[in-house]
């Protein structure tokens, strides 16, 4: 008990002590005055006239995520990925072979409003998507629009309902691969420009100072971004896909896990 | 000038709370027994955290860093917000998500093998 008092106290008080000094000192600049110079130099140049300073996009966040700091991101999808690969890995079921029907125990008000429900979440979570270099948005965040999906359904129907539609974990990890692999070509398509013709550096979007390749600027009139357009559309196939796969192994019913533990118990 | 004492007051204000919920948050982590509790004061923690960088690159009276519909550069650059931490932030949010993921399905794991989340239980039960 006595150490417990020490430790809260000492929390409160370092916290405060942080605080006052902070608001004192305004290390942190003054609050909600004015923006940093950095931040309106991002804004700046996120669609600036001369292209080859210019990331081609509307959007100063997604440029910044995307391309003025796109190693960041890289590995920020990579961190994502490994999280999934460890969960599928430690809740590995070899046979989800099960079929399943449409059938609920819910009344049909549930089962229609989730059917009318899912196509809209489909068609926001795809404009997101596809408008993130132009609107607030991008690919993680209509990824988990998507992912609400999965679970919706889950809920109303159940896993043996999803695993009818043909999507288990197994699949849902093969698409989450395949839409890092696009990632990863997307970023090494100028190092193959670099060693076949011209210089080009890694994860470039738009023509530079010594570089003359760059990614399509606009699609059919509306602004792409450039690589940031195709980051965009891969990362949302990849997280959409991600945490599918993490839902529908979390929905697994518990049976068939108690079961697979008590095998390898009489196993041992 | 009674407006900008309120604002300053207010904004003050909001930066005291976010530090007080830090801690808290912290307290959770260090002495709450039961798992689930220790990961959702981690949320907490990793999500005032989040907002404090946000707040931090916060203006009184702004427009969201968006150049959507405006033709006016200098505009934008005076009465936008910072991009920079909502950047950070996102990258932020979907780490602590993979790692609080990953902290759900090995406290799954831990239920399924020992029947509780409670860790005095579990340190008992492994004795």
């Amino acid at each position: 008990m006595n150490k417990k008092l020490i430790v809260i106290t000492s929390i409160v008080v370092f916290s405060f002590i942080l605080a006052v000094y902070t608001n004192l000192t305004e290390s942190l600049g003054p609050l909600g005055l004015d923006t940093r110079f950095l931040g309106k130099l991002y804004v700046y140049f996120t669609n600036h006239e001369d292209l080859r300073l210019s990331t081609a996009s509307l959007e100063p966040v997604t440029a910044i995520v995307w391309d003025f700091r796109g190693l960041d991101t890289l590995y920020e999808t990579t961190v994502f990925a490994m999280a999934i690969i460890a969960i599928y890995s430690l809740f590995r079921i070899d046979s989800l072979e099960e079929k399943g029907s449409l059938n609920s125990s819910f009344t049909i008000i549930p089962r229609l409003v989730t059917k009318i429900l899912l196509p809209i979440n489909i068609a926001i979570a795809s404009t997101i998507a596809f408008h993130g270099s132009i609107s607030p948005g991008g690919g993680f965040q209509a990824g988990s629009i998507l992912a609400v999906v999965g679970v919706l359904f889950v809920v109303i129907f159940s896993y043996y309902a999803l695993n009818a539609k043909s999507i288990n974990p197994h699949r849902t990890l093969l698409f989450m691969s395949l839409g890092l692999i696009a990632i990863v070509v997307v970023t090494l398509i100028p190092l193959a420009f670099d060693v076949f013709f011209d210089n080009a550096y890694l994860i470039q979007n738009q023509p530079k100072l010594d570089s003359a390749f760059g990614y399509p600027k606009r699609v059919g009139g509306l602004v792409f971004g450039g690589s940031i357009g195709l980051f965009n559309i891969f990362e949302f196939i990849a997280v959409s896909f991600g945490f599918l796969t993490a839902f529908a192994l979390l929905s697994i019913p518990e049976h068939v896990f108690k079961e697979k533990l008590r095998g390898e118990e009489s196993l041992e | 000038m009674n407006n900008e004492l309120l604002d300053n007051v207010l904004l003050t204000y909001v930066f005291y709370v976010l530090v007080a919920t830090i801690g808290i948050s912290l307290y959770g982590v260090i002495f709450k027994p039961h798992l689930t509790k220790k990961i959702i004061s981690i949320t907490i923690f990793s999500d005032s955290i989040n907002l404090l960088a946000i707040f931090i690159g916060y203006k009184l009276y702004s427009i969201p860093p968006e150049l959507k519909g405006m033709s006016n550069i200098n505009e934008v650059l005076n009465r936008t917000v910072d991009p920079l931490p909502q950047a950070l932030v996102l990258t932020a949010i979907v780490i602590g998500l993979a790692v609080t993921l990953f902290l759900i399905f090995i406290s799954l794991q831990l239920f399924r093998l020992h029947g509780t989340l409670d860790l005095r239980k579990i340190k008992e039960l492994r004795e």
